[in-house]
């Protein structure tokens, strides 16, 4: 069913809650009480139709072309309609019938979950988190980091440039072989900032990739669908270039949000 | 001195790493002209031109009557020659049984070459392959670089050879150069080398993505792509697939749904009680050599392969690259070519 028709049928059914209901698998009743269970559920799905988990694309917060010509709207577009959509279309399919969980948390786990919600699961934040975190250029020229995240920024690798510098190396072909994201994160313990990267569509806040959980504030996708189009094998022009898009109030409330709450930053979709 | 070994009839039957193992020469084997390849040493044993393949006509048994004197020879020298001595250098051989595999069996032919295509032979693959690796070369394309358009650009394929190929030789090279401790190892012994993947990841990176690339581009063919395959292989996939579709829907299968960077390939299990084709799918740059299967055809689905001309559409690039592109004469090639013990690999 469309979400057009559950919305309309929610309205008619006059229920608020219908989006959260999920029918679950069950074995035959063999008792009244499962019977009357099974009964109730079935009349309320009927009534409230069941939604199956509903992650979605987010919608991006400028248009294809504003990112230019950093990022070319191409890119963009394939990268948000396409490449997100197939990790968001694969995640629900993998949780289907399941209980709904915030794609937020279904990072820790999402070793255990299996390979459908590791690659899918982590697809969708990993770009729900990229496509927030950057602005078109002459807004992101306007934005600078927190005075607290500068400080941080000092402290953990000397100074603004010299993040650069690590996070650019960091992200070079021969330093992250194949597909995968580089991370700017804050540790456990909360007193320090770690340039990390991660495989495919992992990220830091799955439990097993790295050493310990680790809270992402800023990342770079440098799978090649991200900037092939435009820059080919040239992934260091590209990563140099990103700088120029990158959002700094946006990381700096992630790093706030990250600092008080010792957890990811929640995402939309 | 170096010394240009004898290829004779043999070599059809032996693998060939075995063959080029010590040889010295690292260029393409030069063509005199006369029919005859003649080695960069002038050496008077005649390089690998005679195979029975390479001539037509009445000719053809006097110069297979005379591989197979050569290889006599060849055999006694080996087996003759005093401990240390040059001529012991070449590993010694059996002369090697087929495979146990049945269908090696039935055929009575099956060390005809029909490699096509104006690259190099396919005993080195160009000297890439199989040589100890003082440096790892870059071959060629064996066609021009609009030869697979539209299904492949242009562009593709300059990037894909002039950029990333080449940064692979080039990173490759430099580790070799700086650290001697490999220069004895052929590129397939750096790639089945657990010890190496583990400590440096890069060398083995680089060597298995140029490895892989140099067969990659004899995977694809401008002239007479796709089709099915004939022979032994095909006879095989009927065997070990159950016909040709299931083989094909299976190896688009492991293609697709290799996540992130890799290739998909079709290879042959030569180990011991296993002996069949497998179709695998490898991540970033591993390949079959290091699980005891040997590559027969490969596609690489690393996104660099096809995003300029399918952008997301890795299941079009797929079904194009079997419908138009796919050289099935040079996977026929790979499994006459196969290892007949598991030891050899």
């Amino acid at each position: 069913m469309t979400k057009l028709s559950l919305a309309l049928s929610a309205i008619l059914m006059g229920s608020a809650s219908s989006f959260s209901m999920t029918m679950r698998a069950q074995s035959a009743p063999n008792t009244r009480r499962e019977i009357l269970q099974q009964t109730a559920g079935i009349a309320t799905a009927i009534a409230i139709p069941a939604a199956a988990n509903a992650y979605a694309v987010p919608d991006l917060n400028y248009p294809f072309e504003a990112l230019e010509p950093y990022i070319d709207a191409p890119t963009m577009k394939i990268h948000h309609d396409k490449h997100h959509a197939t990790y968001v279309a694969n995640i629900n399919k993998a949780t289907e019938g399941k209980p709904e969980v915030d794609i937020l948390e279904l990072q820790l786990n999402a070793l255990e979950a299996g390979p459908a919600v590791r690659n899918n699961g982590g697809g969708h934040y990993n770009h729900a988190f990229f496509w927030d975190e950057m602005a078109p250029p002459d807004e992101a020229k306007k934005t600078k980091p927190s005075p607290e995240l500068e400080a941080m920024i000092n402290k953990s690798f000397g100074s603004m440039d010299e993040m650069k510098a690590a996070f650019e190396a960091r992200a070079a072909p021969g330093a992250l072989f194949g597909s995968g994201w580089v991370w700017v994160c804050v540790n456990q313990k909360g007193d320090e900032l770690k340039l990390v990267g991660t495989p495919n569509q992992d990220n830091p806040l799955m439990k097993g990739v790295l050493d310990e959980v680790m809270f992402p504030i800023l990342g770079l996708d440098v799978w090649e669908h991200a900037y092939y189009l435009k820059y080919q094998n040239r992934r260091p022009e590209y990563v140099s270039n990103w700088w120029n898009v990158v959002n700094w109030d946006k990381v700096s409330e992630n790093f706030a949000y990250v600092v008080e709450k010792k957890a990811g930053v929640p995402v939309r979709g | 001195m170096s010394s240009t070994l004898v290829m004779s009839q043999h070599d059809a039957l032996e693998p060939h790493w075995k063959t080029a193992h010590s040889q010295k020469q690292v260029g393409p084997v030069r063509d005199s002209g006369k029919g005859r390849r003649e080695s960069r040493s002038g050496n008077a044993f005649p390089s690998q031109g005679f195979a029975p393949g390479n001539f037509v006509g009445k000719r053809d048994d006097v110069y297979v009557r005379a591989c197979k004197v050569e290889a006599f020879i060849y055999y006694v020298i080996t087996i003759a020659a005093p401990r240390g001595s040059r001529l012991g250098t070449r590993e010694r051989f059996p002369i090697p049984s087929r495979s146990r595999d049945p269908l090696f069996q039935d055929h009575p032919n099956p060390e005809k070459i029909t490699g096509k295509g104006s690259g190099p032979t396919s005993r080195n693959h160009g000297s890439t392959f199989f040589i100890p690796v003082a440096s790892i070369e870059l071959p060629d394309l064996p066609y021009a670089y609009d030869a697979l358009a539209p299904t492949i650009s242009e562009k593709t394929l300059r990037t894909h050879h002039l950029k990333h190929h080449a940064k692979y030789v080039n990173t490759a090279n430099q580790i070799l150069t700086e650290d001697k401790k490999y220069a004895n190892l052929t590129a397939e012994k750096i790639i089945q080398d657990k010890s190496i993947r583990t400590s440096n990841p890069v060398l083995f990176n680089n060597v298995a993505q140029s490895w892989n690339h140099a067969f990659y581009w004899k995977c694809m063919t401008p002239i007479g792509g796709g089709g099915v395959p004939s022979g032994i292989l095909m006879d095989m996939i009927k065997r070990d697939f159950g016909s040709f579709e299931e083989f094909r829907k299976k190896m688009e299968s492991e293609a697709l749904t290799c996540f992130g960077s890799g290739w998909a390939w079709l290879g042959y299990d030569s180990k011991r009680g296993q002996e069949k084709l497998v179709v695998m799918k490898t991540s970033g740059a591993d390949n079959p050599l290091a699980f005891g299967v040997t590559p027969l055809l490969t596609i690489d689905v690393w996104e660099h392969a096809y995003y300029l001309d399918f952008q997301e559409k890795r299941n079009d690039y797929v079904n194009a690259f079997f419908n138009k592109l796919v050289h099935w004469a040079f996977a026929e090639e790979n499994l006459n070519n196969v290892a007949t013990t598991a030891d050899e690999l």
